[in-house]
């Protein structure tokens, strides 16, 4: 990459604002989520409250957990243990490719929100929260933790090489202990069947496809010469009116793609513009 | 000083440098065309668009025609600055030559020669000179005096006037175009006029007369010959009274004899009755009112000196007397080629001039291109 194409938004910057407003956010979704119950996308995803065993009933809880058929069988009083009470983990899979300095807004500096968001909202379900970046950072947040060592980490990360989600797919093994797994990044270099095959039992998957303005509506911009930044890869072409209509064909059929693909695998996934604010994009895939 | 080019004559050829406007304002329009640098993620999509038939592909997109219109008119502001004039076919150009008529004009070239040293001038002027004119040409001719038209030289100029004349003021003719033809050169400075001189040998002669002696120049010195001089007459036709008296007064005191016969070669004053014109005076010929025949209440001797200055002023010298100046040897012929008349300067027929037209285009171009100009 040369100077003179030097990437708009290659960085990110993330403070403990952005804590605030996940833990504020998590926190509406715990309450949306026991509104959910009976079974909405977000809770599905969630899984809080999927049933994975039963212990015995200890003085002083809910008695709306109490298992009263197994009660009725039994004699003896059961609780219904959830996903949540018996500890998982979340793998949170971050595409830092050079291709996310795109934007403004940044499409890496959007995906470090979204990323940071899911931390603290796995951390408050008491999950342990694995964030892989495309280059190779990790961080693991166990015991419910992600304060500063989680804006650090994301602070850190910058749009630079040419890895990018499918680097991360192929390493699959770094999170197979994962029972959540989010794919945070443009996504275009990834083909939906390449990202669903992660998908097993016992695990769910949700795509958050995170596009630049420049991206998601270029407008009609005249002679552009588009330079992809991870391959240097160059194209001269007039955007307008018709060129503008192919684009938005392709896109379209882009993103129904993957919605489909999801849909059959049971996985969420959504496609937002950077100038949606995180809480958005989460609601957009939790359903909070 | 026009310059022509594209068959007109363009009066202000440096404003074409204005040309370079319209060209720089091209050039400038033409600057955005040269495509914006983005990075993106998509690049596949848009590969795919560019794979697409009739998604606009990459050709660059033309310069808006309102630029176009407006260099137009720009172009068109400038070429009315450089006052283009079609080149009027055949009457671009005007020669005038000057010819001296003056009697040393007429005095033979050479020695026992019938050409006389204006003959000699015309034949040179007919080898150097025709060759310049172009199909179209106007010729004109002046002798100081009177103005001839036409290719050739004036037939009617070919002899000696009666009277004696001047050459013309040659000061006042030094410019393109212009020929002067004489004997001898004019001893003034010449610029951009040609100069067609006869040149001649001395030409011994009758210089002067002297009561009834006639003064010779023979070559060297003055000669005089009793009794040579020529008979002159003045002649009375229908004149009488007491100028008739007057004039036989003075015609005695220079020698003059008085005539009322016919008109003869030898008369060097005719006096005639005036019609309804009115009296008239030249050189050789004064008309007169049966009024002014007599002095009346005037004083005589008033009306004696009035008439005496009037007879002396119009009458002419014997035929064939030139000065010494004039007989003297002017050595050989000569032919100096001055500046071709100026199409712009000649006051032939102006060609049609397309500054007007020009201008309006200009204005119309323009006035086009900003209502295209996308707001």
């Amino acid at each position: 990459m040369t100077e003179a194409n030097a990437l708009p938004c290659p960085e990110v910057s993330v403070d403990a604002d952005l804590l605030q407003r996940a833990r504020s956010f998590a926190a509406r979704l715990e309450v949306g989520g026991e509104l959910r119950e009976e079974g909405g996308r977000g809770a599905h995803l969630l899984g809080g409250e999927e049933f994975v065993g039963h212990r015995p009933y200890r003085a002083g809880e809910d008695l709306r957990r109490l298992d009263w058929s197994l009660l009725a069988r039994l004699g003896q009083p059961f609780v219904k243990v959830t996903r949540r009470e018996a500890g998982e983990e979340w793998a949170v899979l971050l595409d830092t490719s050079a291709s996310m300095g795109v934007g403004p807004p940044g499409k890496l500096q959007r995906a470090a929100e979204v990323a940071g968001a899911l931390a603290v909202l796995g951390a408050a379900r008491g999950a342990r929260v694995r964030i892989i970046s495309s280059g190779g950072a990790e961080l693991f947040l166990t015991g419910g933790r992600a304060g500063g060592e989680l804006l650090a980490f994301l602070n850190g990360l910058r749009a630079e090489e040419s890895r990018g989600m499918r680097g991360l797919v192929e390493r699959a093994g770094r999170f197979r202990g994962a029972s959540r797994v989010f794919l945070v990044g443009d996504l275009l270099d990834l083909e939906p069947r390449e990202a669903l095959g992660l998908v097993r039992r016992g695990r769910s998957l949700a795509a958050v496809g995170l596009l630049a303005p420049l991206e998601f509506e270029p407008g009609q911009l005249g002679r552009v010469e588009w330079w992809d930044p991870e391959e240097e890869q160059r194209l001269v072409l007039n955007v307008a009116t018709e060129s503008l209509e192919e684009y938005e064909r392709c896109l379209n059929a882009h993103v129904d793609g993957w919605r489909d693909a999801a849909a059959r695998h049971r996985a969420a996934f959504g496609c937002f513009d950077t100038r949606s604010p995180f809480e958005e994009v989460l609601r957009g895939i939790l359903g909070g | 000083m026009g310059f022509e080019l594209a068959g007109l004559v363009w009066e202000r050829p440096q404003a074409w440098w204005g040309l370079c406007l319209p060209l720089l304002v091209l050039l400038a329009a033409k600057q955005p065309l040269r495509p914006r640098q983005m990075a993106t993620g998509a690049l596949s999509l848009w590969k795919r668009v560019m794979e697409s038939p009739g998604a606009g592909g990459s050709e660059r997109p033309a310069v808006p025609w309102a630029i176009w219109l407006l260099c137009a008119g720009l172009t068109a502001a400038v070429l009315s600055m450089a006052g283009p004039r079609s080149v009027a076919p055949g009457a671009s150009r005007e020669w005038v030559v000057l010819v001296d008529r003056s009697p040393s004009s007429y005095l033979p070239a050479e020695d026992a020669s019938d050409e006389d040293r204006l003959a000699r001038g015309i034949k040179l002027l007919e080898e150097e000179w025709l060759g310049l004119l172009r199909e179209g040409d106007r010729v004109r001719w002046f002798d100081g005096q009177a103005w001839e038209e036409g290719m050739g030289f004036p037939d009617a100029w070919r002899d000696a006037p009666r009277a004696p004349m001047l050459a013309p003021d040659w000061t006042q003719w030094d410019a393109p175009g212009c020929v002067w033809l004489c004997a001898r050169p004019p001893a003034i400075p010449r610029a951009e006029s040609s100069l067609c001189s006869g040149g001649g040998a001395a030409a011994p002669g009758p210089v002067a007369i002297d009561g009834e002696d006639r003064l010779d120049w023979d070559g060297a010195a003055l000669v005089r010959v009793i009794g040579g001089a020529p008979r002159r007459t003045v002649r009375l036709d229908g004149v009488g009274g007491a100028l008739a008296d007057l004039v036989a007064l003075w015609a005695d005191e220079r020698g003059l004899v008085l005539s009322r016969g016919a008109p003869s070669p030898e008369d060097v004053l005719v006096l005639s009755r005036a019609g309804d014109a009115g009296s008239r005076s030249e050189p050789g010929a004064l008309s007169v009112l049966e009024s002014e025949e007599e002095y009346g209440a005037r004083d005589p001797a008033e009306f004696a000196l009035l008439w005496s200055e009037r007879l002396d002023e119009a009458c002419l010298p014997a035929a064939g007397l030139s000065p010494v100046s004039a007989r003297a040897p002017i050595g050989n012929a000569i032919w100096i080629q001055g500046a071709a008349p100026d199409e712009r300067r000649d006051g032939g027929r102006p060609g049609r001039a397309w500054e007007g037209w020009l201008a309006l285009l200009s204005c119309g171009l323009v006035a086009a291109a900003l209502i295209g100009t996308p707001r």
